[in-house]
């Protein structure tokens, strides 16, 4: 909460602590003024019967209920009614007292100032000047009600020891009042700072937050960048080395099967047979690439269909548990079937000759699509799996997609690839918020 | 050192693709022109093979073990000083003018530069070996075309000015085709291709009635100044 600007009052509402200090300060107040009342009705009854005590005693009393009035507007949790009408009842006792009992000036003084401290913490910075401003005048006009003029005599006629007692009773209190004020003024000022700065701080560490997902999610990027361009490269140089070259060698063959149709017409033809089988192993070299690169089984059936022809190629070992799983929008298809395909690479490459493999896919959630991918084989530390960059780019694709992947691997007992991918529930609404992944029981 | 119709020409091969490499071998084989006498896959070999068997003709693919950067050429530039009189056909995946200009450029007799998307057509083939053989010179027109399209798209440069008769006339000189031949393939007159060529060089501003082979070099060198003129870093 930053200070308030000048001109607007502070919110009391942010402080709720504040119309209940108030409150009580008011009814301090009052008791005060009561009391005051009831010494100044003794002293008429039992020392000193003087008419102007009486007035004294009833103009502080009737500003003693403006003071009370004051509790009306705390009520209804509004502040600044309340502190105008404290303020104009002490700065009525003040001036009434003095004009009345000139001796009284000293405690009149603290009264009159008591406004001003009483409304730091309520009102407006112009308004607190308002009022610091009326109370440096009133505090003057009562010195100079006290020293300057003497209407009514009281000062003269009252027995000293009465005058001795009220200043050395009220002066003292009045001070330690002031006193307990600004300390408590400053005690809520305290905590006003303190609060900001920790929005401060919790704004802080936000922004580091967002600066180090940002910088996260551009590394992300440039990460999917770069593998695309892989990608191509790859395929660049697959589709040189291999059908570029294969069909270099075709043509030469075709010019030779020409030469041999004039020269030696059987040779020619067997020539020809083993074009044959040149072409069918150039067929059958094309579609392992292209099925590299995005398997026609998956744009046309699906994860369960791609997935289960890369299973079967290794039934022995690998086995494939997808139950009900249906069909899902190409990204998140490719996501799945690409991250498993990754995930059975490693398991062939890693995981050793005696490993078998199953493969989990479940749609357990309406709008989430949950892939597992477990072997039994040496395993290896957790740690260093993650950081592999193939784990990394799976993390990509699924991070791209709302979703989440994490590898747990325990030395000797296996490996766990496990993830999920946030997917278009059957009537396109979006996916609830995100089920736990890293941990969780994954109740497949 | 002229070829002797009834003997075969003697080669070397050097392709590092198994199947091209074998295809290669079994066309020059079946044509009865031409006899190989080894066939390699890399710089080294090839370089060692030379040295065996004396061949009459080397027959080098450009990509190859050991580096896989431009090896045929090297061994284009490296066969010049220990073998002059031996003839080199390269043979390219791609129409890379730099390349040609790489291969003819510390002298195009000798040398010849095919593309492997031709390189199964025997005619064409046994011309180039027949053109280097014999001292001369060949390049596919496909590079010509290339190098001329280049300079059309970046709107620059005096082959602007030709006429599309003229480029092909250009097409055929850069294949080391005597006026003879062009006016054939053309199937005009050799009066209008004598004609076609002083417009040409004219118009390059090249100057005219040199051999076959200063045509070639003359033509490509002019091609390729202007096209790194234009495209800067080639």
């Amino acid at each position: 909460m930053s200070p308030a600007p000048s001109g607007t009052a502070p919110d009391a509402t942010v402080d709720p602590a504040g119309p209940a200090r108030l409150r009580t300060f008011v009814l301090a107040d009052a008791a005060l003024t009561g009391a005051s009342v009831v010494f100044m009705l003794g002293v008429w009854a039992t020392v000193f019967r003087s008419g102007w005590l009486l007035m004294v005693a009833l103009m502080v009393s009737v500003s003693g209920c403006v003071m009370l009035s004051a509790l009306a507007p705390l009520r209804r949790q509004r502040v600044e009614p309340a502190v105008v009408r404290l303020a104009v009842a002490n700065w009525a006792i003040a001036i009434a007292a003095t004009a009345v009992a000139t001796f009284a000036w000293p405690i009149a003084v603290f009264a009159s100032l008591l406004p001003a401290v009483v409304s730091v913490p309520y009102v407006s910075r112009r308004a607190f000047h308002r009022y610091l401003g009326v109370s440096l005048a009133v505090a003057t006009g009562v010195v100079a009600l006290g020293l300057l003029q003497d209407v009514t005599g009281l000062t003269g006629e009252a027995p000293v020891w009465v005058l001795e007692a009220v200043t050395i009773t009220f002066v003292p209190g009045m001070a330690l009042l002031l006193i307990e004020l600004s300390l408590a003024n400053r005690a809520h000022l305290q905590r006003m700072l303190e609060s900001s700065l920790a929005a401060n701080d919790d704004l802080r560490r936000s922004e580091e937050a967002l600066a180090d997902a940002v910088d996260e999610l551009r590394a992300s990027r440039a990460r999917v960048v770069a593998a695309t361009d892989e990608e191509r490269r790859r395929i660049a140089r697959d589709l040189h080395d291999g059908s570029q070259q294969r069909l270099a060698a075709l043509g030469l063959n075709l010019s030779v099967v020409r030469e041999l149709v004039r020269r030696s017409p059987d040779d020619a033809a067997s020539a020809l047979e083993e074009l044959r089988g040149s072409i069918t192993e150039a067929q059958a070299d094309l579609r392992s690439l292209v099925h590299g690169i995005y398997p026609p089984a998956l744009t046309e059936h699906g994860i369960v269909a791609a997935l289960g022809s890369v299973a079967a190629v290794d039934a022995g070992r690998v086995r494939l548990v997808a139950n009900g799983v249906g069909r899902h929008p190409p990204d998140v298809e490719a996501a799945v079937y690409f991250c498993c395909t990754e995930a059975l690479q490693n398991a062939a490459k890693h995981a050793g000759p005696e490993a078998s493999v199953t493969v989990t896919i479940a749609e357990r959630e309406p709008g989430w699509l949950r892939f597992e991918v477990e072997d039994d084989g040496c395993g290896f530390d957790s740690d260093t799996a993650r950081r592999g960059a193939g784990f990394v780019s799976m993390r990509d694709r699924v991070g791209a997609l709302g979703g989440d992947v994490d590898v747990v691997s325990t030395p000797e007992k296996g490996t766990r690839v496990r993830g999920v991918v946030r997917t278009a529930s059957p009537d396109g609404s979006a996916a609830p918020a995100g089920p736990e992944v890293a941990g969780a029981q994954l109740p497949l | 050192m002229g070829s002797d119709m009834d003997e075969p020409l003697r080669a070397v091969l050097a392709e590092d693709n198994l199947l091209v490499r074998q295809g290669l071998c079994s066309l020059l084989a079946v044509s009865g022109v031409v006899e190989v006498l080894a066939a390699c896959s890399s710089l080294p070999e090839l370089l060692e093979a030379v040295e065996t068997h004396r061949p009459d003709v080397v027959l080098t693919d450009i990509r190859m073990p050991p580096g896989f950067s431009d090896e045929g050429i090297q061994a284009a530039r490296l066969l010049r000083q220990s073998h002059p009189d031996l003839g080199v056909v390269v043979i390219s995946q791609f129409a890379d003018a730099s390349y040609a200009m790489a291969v003819l450029g510390d002298g195009s007799s000798g040398r010849a530069y095919i593309l492997k998307d031709r390189v199964h057509d025997l005619d064409r083939l046994l011309r180039a070996i027949r053109a280097v053989v014999a001292g001369g010179s060949f390049v596919d027109e496909e590079i010509v075309d290339v190098l001329v399209r280049a300079q059309g798209r970046l709107g620059e440069g005096p082959t602007d000015t030709l006429t599309d008769r003229e480029r092909e006339v250009l097409a055929q000189l850069a294949t080391g085709a005597s006026n003879a031949s062009i006016a054939d393939s053309l199937e005009v007159s050799a009066h209008a291709v004598e004609k076609h060529i002083t417009s040409i060089f004219t118009k390059l501003g090249l100057s005219g009635g040199p051999t076959v082979n200063r045509r070639v070099l003359a033509v490509l060198a002019h091609l390729q100044s202007n096209e790194s003129d234009n495209e800067p870093g080639t």
